[in-house]
């Protein structure tokens, strides 16, 4: 007996060695000479808050796709598991790294502004995407414009409510921009026809962006309330949520609640219009290949924009089929 | 005579891990920092990363603080026999209470991290009774923790507090009483309880948002920021004071006796209850103190901050070497533990490998340690 479990010991030790050598394979070499070559490319670091949600994978996807175009470049991509203290270590970790250039998706504004004001200490030029950061020590943000989107969201709630209906609002992260502003938005868009007897907001709760959230809160406000004529999800997952919950309810009222959602992944959002579950999805784009074109802009000593917002379409049963409709702000 | 040379070679190498044994936590570490010196990880520009950089030093230290600290108290829970689950959850809570204190209702620093200590503790206290199962001590415990914790965070003057909260007490010990109920022994059961408890208060005190505010005070950077952190100190003041209290007190010296055999330790006269209590507010206090890193780090009191913590202190207290049956092991043990954890993960991630590798080895990494635990006779 006490031969084998000093067999498995010592075979422990050896699959500990053998894995911690092979995972060396992928190491790079000492380099010298002039950076921005194949040889030696401009190292990017990628901090993303968390790879749950699909938009945020599609982001990564679309970094790497964009990366992949460039000989020149390479992206070293850290997830932070939403949680904000491995962030701010992750990007700590960046700037002792040495990389070239760091692009951040923070999980939260506040404690992501000094380690991003550290790396820019560095030296290190960073660009922000989706969530910004407080104060102005950064080299660039780019993000959808939030507030149109939710102008958008609230014009065309009014449209098809014909300015009379109940409506439901599944939040994402408040204490994130996008969160803020895709409410104020809708409230904006709605505008007048906001108010008691006409459209009614009953219900409106943060569901962090997760998809599972929304269901467990979607459950309750089927429990809750009669009439519901419109759901608004801050993003497509939540929204799909709250149209499986309904499903799930075995009243039918899948098919008479109108389904908002923004987004508009291609295997998604645009889906679920095409299979009937949503209404309609907003588009949001996912940064990433503005991000890398920005990225080589500054690495090649071009000067940036500080804030770039981009613009987004509709996509309906309609003109799901035509790539959408442009908003225009 | 080929079976006889092997059997000398295996004998040398038993006789040198007997002598290796008590350092095998050393050793441990040095095989880590080994195998940096031999595979460093490079930086973008191709130089290589050495781990006495002081930079390198200082983010595993200040990134290991938070977790340090909570395994530091459970290995004094641990060396009593016990274990306390509940620490991801007190420190969550703890959090959420400093972040109020200091955000929302500008308290000065001192009396926030006096008070922020005393939750901690309180929880810590509770969990501690319902283990040595003290009769009058469930409803002792429920109107110590409740009534203020009632009255100041959640707004009820004291005046009605005070009696709600004995009218509570009272009804848990007629209950006990009445029913004949049993109590609860197993440590793994009554901090279990806390650990739902505290994160059910966290949420509560904390209206289910995150606990925020503009106005950060400076203590935030002052414990969190710049070239060494405060943090890193307050933990290491805290291995200091653990370290003397285990080893050269009474108490400590009473801990190891609990946690090896109980009814000896007790027909010897030591009051085996209230050092395990004790125990279990230390570790409470050093949740606190965790709590309020966290809480100075991110500037934010989440209610949800913390689920997990408790595996990650466990795991530290482990690889060190301590035993989790108890009566073996000790606070510099758990330092070391931690260190090699710090590094380990700072390595591999410098190396970019992947969240679920870095699971992977870090569970390969406690197998061995539990494998390599000399097995009591």
């Amino acid at each position: 007996m006490i031969r084998l479990r000093k067999l498995v010991e010592a075979g422990a030790w050896l699959m500990l060695a053998v894995m911690v050598i092979s995972a060396m394979g992928c190491s790079r070499r000492e380099k010298e000479g002039p950076k921005g070559t194949e040889d030696n490319p401009w190292i990017i670091g990628m901090s993303q808050c968390n790879l749950n949600e699909p938009w945020r994978k599609q982001m990564n996807k679309d970094i790497v796709d964009a990366a992949a175009k460039h000989d020149d470049i390479e992206v070293l991509f850290k997830d932070a598991q939403n949680d904000v203290a491995v962030q701010q270590n992750q990007v700590r970790e960046f700037i002792s790294q040495k990389v070239d250039l760091l692009i951040i998706s923070p999980k939260e504004s506040k404690p992501l502004t000094a380690p991003v004001a550290e790396a820019m200490d560095a030296g290190i030029p960073v660009i922000v995407l989706d969530r910004a950061i407080e104060g102005d020590k950064y080299t660039s943000f780019i993000g959808g414009d939030n507030l149109l989107l939710g102008r958008a969201v609230g014009q065309y709630v009014a449209k098809i409510l014909g300015g009379k209906g109940k409506v439901v609002e599944l939040k994402g992260l408040m204490t994130s921009e996008p969160g803020v502003d895709r409410r104020q938005g809708f409230l904006d868009g709605l505008g007048e026809t906001l108010g008691p007897g006409k459209i009614e907001i009953i219900y409106s709760s943060d569901c962090q962006w997760l998809e599972g959230k929304a269901v467990d809160d979607m459950q309750s406000v089927l429990a809750r309330f009669d009439q519901i004529d419109v759901v608004y999800g801050h993003n497509d997952p939540m929204a799909h949520g709250a149209w499986v919950a309904s499903r799930a309810e075995g009243k039918g009222r899948e098919e008479t609640i109108k389904f908002i959602g923004i987004d508009s992944l291609p295997h998604e959002g645009v889906q679920y219009v095409r299979q009937g579950i949503l209404d309609a999805t907003f588009y949001y784009p996912t940064l990433g290949p503005e991000a890398i074109e920005t990225a080589l802009k500054i690495l090649g000593g071009q000067e940036v924009p500080k804030k770039t917002s981009l613009g987004t379409k509709v996509f309906t049963k309609d003109n799901v089929d035509q790539g959408g409709e442009v908003i225009e702000p | 005579m080929r079976f006889a040379e092997k059997f000398h070679i295996r004998k040398h190498l038993i006789q040198l891990w007997r002598f290796l044994e008590p350092f095998r936590g050393v050793l441990a570490l040095l095989v880590v920092l080994v195998v940096w010196l031999a595979y460093p990880p490079l930086t973008a520009r191709g130089e290589t990363m050495f781990f006495w950089k002081p930079q390198l030093l200082r983010d595993v230290f200040f990134e290991r603080s938070v977790f340090g600290l909570l395994a530091i108290g459970m290995t004094l829970v641990i060396l009593s026999g016990g274990i306390d689950l509940s620490v991801g959850s007190v420190l969550g809570m703890s959090g959420v209470c400093f972040a109020i204190f200091t955000l929302h209702w500008n308290w000065p620093i001192a009396p926030a991290v006096l008070a922020t200590v005393a939750v901690g503790s309180l929880a810590g206290l509770l969990s501690g009774l319902w283990v040595v199962n003290l009769r009058a001590g469930l409803p002792l415990a429920a109107v110590i923790f409740f009534v203020p914790i009632m009255a100041v965070l959640v707004g009820f003057p004291l005046w009605a507090a005070i009696p709600i909260g004995l009218a509570v007490a009272a009804a848990i010990y007629f209950i006990h009483r009445v029913l004949r109920m049993g109590r609860i022994t197993q440590p793994f059961a009554a901090t279990l309880a806390m650990m739902v408890i505290a994160r059910g208060a966290a949420k509560w005190f904390s209206g289910g948002a995150k606990v925020q505010s503009a106005n950060v005070p400076a203590f935030y950077q002052f414990l969190s920021t710049g070239k060494v952190p405060l943090l890193i100190f307050v933990f290491l003041a805290v291995v200091l004071f653990a370290w003397v209290l285990v080893r050269h007190t009474r108490m400590g010296r009473h801990l190891y006796a609990i946690g090896g055999n109980v009814e000896a330790t007790r027909l010897s006269g030591v009051r085996v209850r209230t050092v395990s209590a004790l125990a279990y507010v230390f570790c409470g206090l050093t949740a606190a103190l965790a709590g309020i890193g966290q809480v100075t780090r991110t500037t934010l009191g989440d209610p949800e901050v913390g689920v997990g913590y408790e595996l990650d202190a466990i795991a530290a207290v482990v690889i060190g070497g301590t035993s989790l049956m108890g009566g073996r092991g000790g606070v510099l043990l758990t330092l070391l533990g931690v260190l090699i954890i710090g590094f380990l993960e700072k390595y591999l991630s410098l190396h970019g490998w992947e969240t679920w590798a870095r699971l992977m080895a870090k569970g390969a990494i406690i197998v061995l340690a539990v494998a390599m635990q000399r097995q009591r006779r």
